[in-house]
């Protein structure tokens, strides 16, 4: 039969064959930027939560005859204004910066998700309702908002995470609704239901394994986005309060010094800078390997 | 005769990861004014990519070497600055897909005008009557009001004529059009290779028609090339394409076309396989893996573009025992 | 003359047109309009026309892909459109269907295996059972057991086309839909699929509706072919009498604008240009819906819809239909 020489013949058709997570797998470590920045940001993490217990200083330990110092053998980072220890300190803020952004990417994708999939899945007035919720979030100036809740409730890291989730959680409502919405209505969510499928399985198999490419990539954004957001509202003076240090308030507290001792706003400056920039190289990776349409291999 | 434009030993290779893919190999031909010449192939012929490469539109991967002398200079040694002037001046060019090749914020009149603004000296007014003109000229009814309006209150079959308005708005001496009525119904289709044919004839256009439709090309071309694997395998004038075949791979693709002509019912000839992979061309002929005339040899050379009749070439190691194929 | 298999009878299909804010129902397309048509055992039947014709919407409405808004769709006795969600998975074991586009009717986080297997999973087949049953169909179409464990990007448009015919069948249905299954294809491939299913036909006595746009591919494998123009049929007969002597005026200019691979035969040709487009489906003209591109519209296409009607074997919906031996051609030229 000819259909099956023409079958054996075939290009493309190597030794090995790959599920789509093999092959996304595959595409996301041939992503040289996304890999080295996934290191470095697991570098960082790491350094945040454990470098601090190298030093023999407290982070809230006053010693004021060392007022202002530049960085030393003793002090990697220098001192602040009232002999705290700043490498300590930077630590330790990068830490709840982190945790910050790791609870609001928590909370905003539980939110964001189950109510995007009801809105794309359901679609007529439970979307419309959804939706224009949505827009109301987005349409209000968020840092307006934000300020105000952020006085009331985000003194504490878990505060502050609740106030930014609330608000983030619209981005990957959309994102979620759109590419539920899209799956939905494609042939093979068609085909499904054409053997006779319940929804059930058709949501299990068909829909939900093609958000999670998306979701995830979102995740990422949404984690700079954040630590952005606490840098911001703590430089503000609305975030998480001293004594908690977070890269936010150490870059507010040292701001005066830019001239006399630079190092000291710009090391926390530097951490926010590369946690986003890394966090945004790895979205890009993700995003290249997660392409269902993606042609690379 | 002199040609309008003459192709000489055109190579068109994407870099891609894998390695470089030979999209179009050794191309060579010519096309004289006011003729129109198909292109006809497959997906992956290289058909398309030879247009694009010939204006110039292909992106960094691509690497293209050969020559194009079009009306006396070389499109691929031009500047950019230069080339901008032949593009919608010298050679307008029409797309398959009307809905997405006119801008949604801007009136249809707004963007033909546009065109003519670039190239010429001219007023605003000026330009705007000319759009209207242009929409008169291809058939959009009413183009006086039409002129105001906007992509989506247009039809795909009257997108596509405002596409060829704005391709033909300055006069091009060639005309490329890629697939112009892949994306229409078969009425709109007929109207649409009609305003073309009326076109060409009002203002002595010459055509390059780039299509996969044998029944298009059968009742509108004057010469059509074959592609195949990114060569050319076959050329001549219309009928000899038709009626005296050289080249196993047409013949196979004629074949393949359930004709309103043919019996129905029956088992339709098929080209078996798939066209080879263009990262790493097998050696010898591209086509002989799935030719029903390829013999040990075939395998092993390469064939070159011979002569096998009066202005017809045919890419076949076979060509003259074979003889015409039916 | 057999019973039908599957009788469609006065379907009606209609998309709500939503609008603002709250996205309220404004008026209605209506896709399918009273379409009647009845499908003979083993027979195919072709299904052809212009973009927004309905003919997808007809195809899906007939599985419950889409929810039809009347009629009865008729299948061993039981009424597809009013059986319940257990009734519904039994008749569509019976009743399948196969998409136009490989690329997107494939889910491709899924292995061949299990797209091919669904079906069989869906109606409680076991798992050993499963894999046998899958190798054996891919064979049928075409392909290799062993290729049941790779995914859908390793495998070329028709191969895909393949595939998903080989899930349609792998419930050995007595009616197979096919939607433009064959038009995202190039010709050669196009080619190896409709001798695949002409085989299959032959083999399992499956009766098939063939939708397409492409008259010729269409001209080729049906037996019976319906014209449809927006939500409607106009022409329904035996192929041969449909192509030879269409009498309805849209099936002759449509047939005149297929452009034939022939040179000969184009240079003779006289071709009739259809004006304008087909209009909205939102908005269909009174009276005639094919009046307004009609050569030969009269005064009373505009009032009076036309009735089905009989004439010479074939089924036609026009106030003047073309006569035996009458082209559209000479009708204009009278």
């Amino acid at each position: 039969m000819t259909d099956l020489v023409d079958v054996n013949s075939r290009e493309g058709l190597g030794a090995e064959s790959l599920s789509f997570g093999r092959l996304a797998l595959r595409r996301f470590v041939r992503h040289r930027p996304a890999i080295v920045s996934l290191f470095l940001l697991i570098l960082m993490v790491l350094a945040f939560f454990f470098a601090g217990r190298l030093s023999n200083f407290a982070f809230d330990a006053v010693d004021v005859t060392k007022r202002l110092e530049n960085p030393s053998r003793e002090h990697p980072f220098g001192t602040d204004e009232i002999g705290r220890d700043l490498f300590v300190r930077t630590m330790l803020g990068g830490q709840y910066s982190v945790r910050v952004a790791l609870q609001v990417s928590l909370l905003a994708t539980a939110i964001g998700t189950i109510l995007g999939a009801i809105a794309g899945y359901f679609g007529r007035w439970v979307d419309t309702a959804i939706s224009q919720m949505i827009n109301l979030i987005l349409i209000v100036p968020a840092l307006i908002v934000l300020a105000v809740f952020a006085q009331r409730f985000g003194g504490s890291p878990v505060g502050l995470a609740l106030v930014l989730s609330g608000l983030l959680w619209t981005r990957i409502a959309r994102v979620v609704r759109g590419v539920v919405m899209q799956y939905k209505e494609q042939e093979f969510v068609l085909a499904a239901k054409a053997v006779g499928a319940k929804p059930g399985r058709i949501v299990a198999r068909h829909i939900l394994p093609n958000v999670v490419g998306s979701v995830l990539v979102e995740i990422t954004l949404l984690l700079g986005t954040a630590i952005v957001l606490e840098s911001t509202l703590s430089f503000l003076g609305l975030g998480v309060q001293p004594p908690i240090p977070t890269l936010g308030n150490l870059i507010q507290q040292s701001k005066g010094a830019i001239d006399d001792a630079p190092l000291r706003v710009l090391l926390p400056g530097f951490f926010v800078v590369f946690f986003v920039l890394f966090i945004n190289f790895l979205g890009d990776g993700l995003r290249d390997a997660l392409d269902p349409r993606s042609k690379r291999q | 005769m002199t040609f309008l434009l003459d192709v000489k030993g055109l190579n068109v290779r994407f870099r891609t990861e894998f390695g470089l893919v030979h999209a179009v190999n050794e191309v060579s031909f010519s096309v004289s004014k006011g003729e129109t010449l198909a292109v006809v192939g497959e997906s992956g012929s290289g058909k398309s990519v030879t247009a694009l490469a010939l204006m110039r539109l292909l992106d960094r991967t691509a690497l293209i070497d050969g020559e194009a002398s079009f009306e006396g200079v070389n499109l691929f040694t031009m500047s950019e600055k230069e080339m901008q002037k032949i593009r919608g001046a010298r050679i307008g060019m029409i797309f398959q897909d009307p809905m997405t090749a006119l801008n949604p914020v801007f009136t249809v009149g707004d963007q033909i005008a546009e065109v003519v603004l670039i190239h010429r000296d001219c007023t605003k007014q000026e330009a705007k009557t000319r759009a209207i003109e242009m929409m008169g000229l291809v058939g959009i009814p009413d183009s006086r009001r039409r002129v105001d309006q906007y992509p989506h209150e247009f039809s795909g079959g009257m997108r596509q004529r405002a596409m060829i308005a704005m391709a033909i708005a300055n006069s091009p001496s060639l005309l490329i059009a890629d697939e112009p009525t892949t994306a229409l119904d078969v009425t709109v289709q007929a109207q649409v290779m009609e305003v073309i044919r009326s076109v060409q004839e009002s203002i002595g256009l010459t055509v390059m028609l780039i299509t996969h439709d044998l029944g298009l090309v059968a009742g509108f071309a004057d010469r059509i090339q074959v592609m195949y694997a990114g060569q050319l395998v076959e050329t001549a004038e219309r009928d000899r394409i038709f009626y005296e075949t050289r080249n196993p791979y047409t013949r196979a693709l004629l074949d393949s076309i359930p004709s309103q002509l043919g019996v129905p019912g029956t088992e339709l000839k098929t080209i078996g396989g798939n066209p080879p992979s263009l990262l790493s061309p097998p050696p010898g002929c591209l086509f002989q893996p799935r030719c029903v005339h390829a013999t040990e040899d075939c395998r092993m050379t390469r064939p070159e573009l011979k002569s096998v009749g009066q202005n017809h070439l045919s890419r076949c190691l076979r060509s003259s025992d074979l003889g015409v194929l039916r | 003359m057999s019973e039908p298999i599957l009788r469609i009878e006065n379907l009606v299909t209609k998309y709500p047109i939503r609008a603002g804010l709250l996205r309220r129902t404004v008026g209605h397309v209506h896709a399918l309009n009273n379409v009647s048509i009845d499908l003979m055992p083993k027979e195919t039947l072709g299904v052809v026309g212009e973009s927004g014709c309905g003919k997808t919407t007809l195809g899906r409405s007939i599985l419950r892909l889409v929810e039809p808004d009347s009629g009865r769709v008729m299948y061993g006795g039981s009424d597809v459109l009013t059986a319940n969600s257990s009734g519904l998975r039994g008749l569509r074991k019976d009743l399948q269907i196969v998409f136009q586009d490989p690329y997107a009717s494939l889910n491709p986080r899924l292995p061949i295996n299990e797209i091919v297997g669904e079906p069989l999973a869906v109606h409680g087949v076991t798992k050993a059972e499963r894999r046998a049953r899958v190798g054996e169909i891919l064979r049928e179409v075409g392909l290799l057991p062993e290729h049941g464990n790779r995914y859908p990007h390793e495998f070329s448009g028709g191969q895909r086309q393949r595939i998903g015919i080989a899930r349609a069948l792998i419930l050995n249905p007595s009616v197979l839909i096919l939607d433009e299954p064959v038009s995202a294809l190039d010709v050669s491939i196009q080619a190896q699929i409709l001798n695949l299913l002409r085989r299959i036909q032959l083999e399992k006595q499956i009766s098939m509706i063939f939708i397409a746009h492409d008259l010729s591919v269409v001209r080729h494998v049906s037996d019976r072919v319906a014209v449809m123009y927006l939500g409607r049929v106009v022409e329904i007969g035996d192929r041969t009498s449909l192509y030879e002597n269409p009498k309805h005026p849209y099936t002759a200019s449509l047939l005149s604008a297929v452009p034939l691979a022939d040179p000969v035969t184009e240079r003779s040709r006289k071709r009739i240009v259809l004006q304008g487009d087909v209009p909205s489906p939102a908005h269909p003209p009174s009276g005639c819906e094919f009046r307004t591109r009609c050569p030969i519209a009269q005064e009373r296409c505009v009032t009076e819809r036309p009735a089905m009607q009989s004439m010479e074997g074939v089924s036609v919906a026009c106030h003047f239909p073309l006569g035996r031996d009458e082209s559209l051609v000479s009708r204009l030229n009278r």
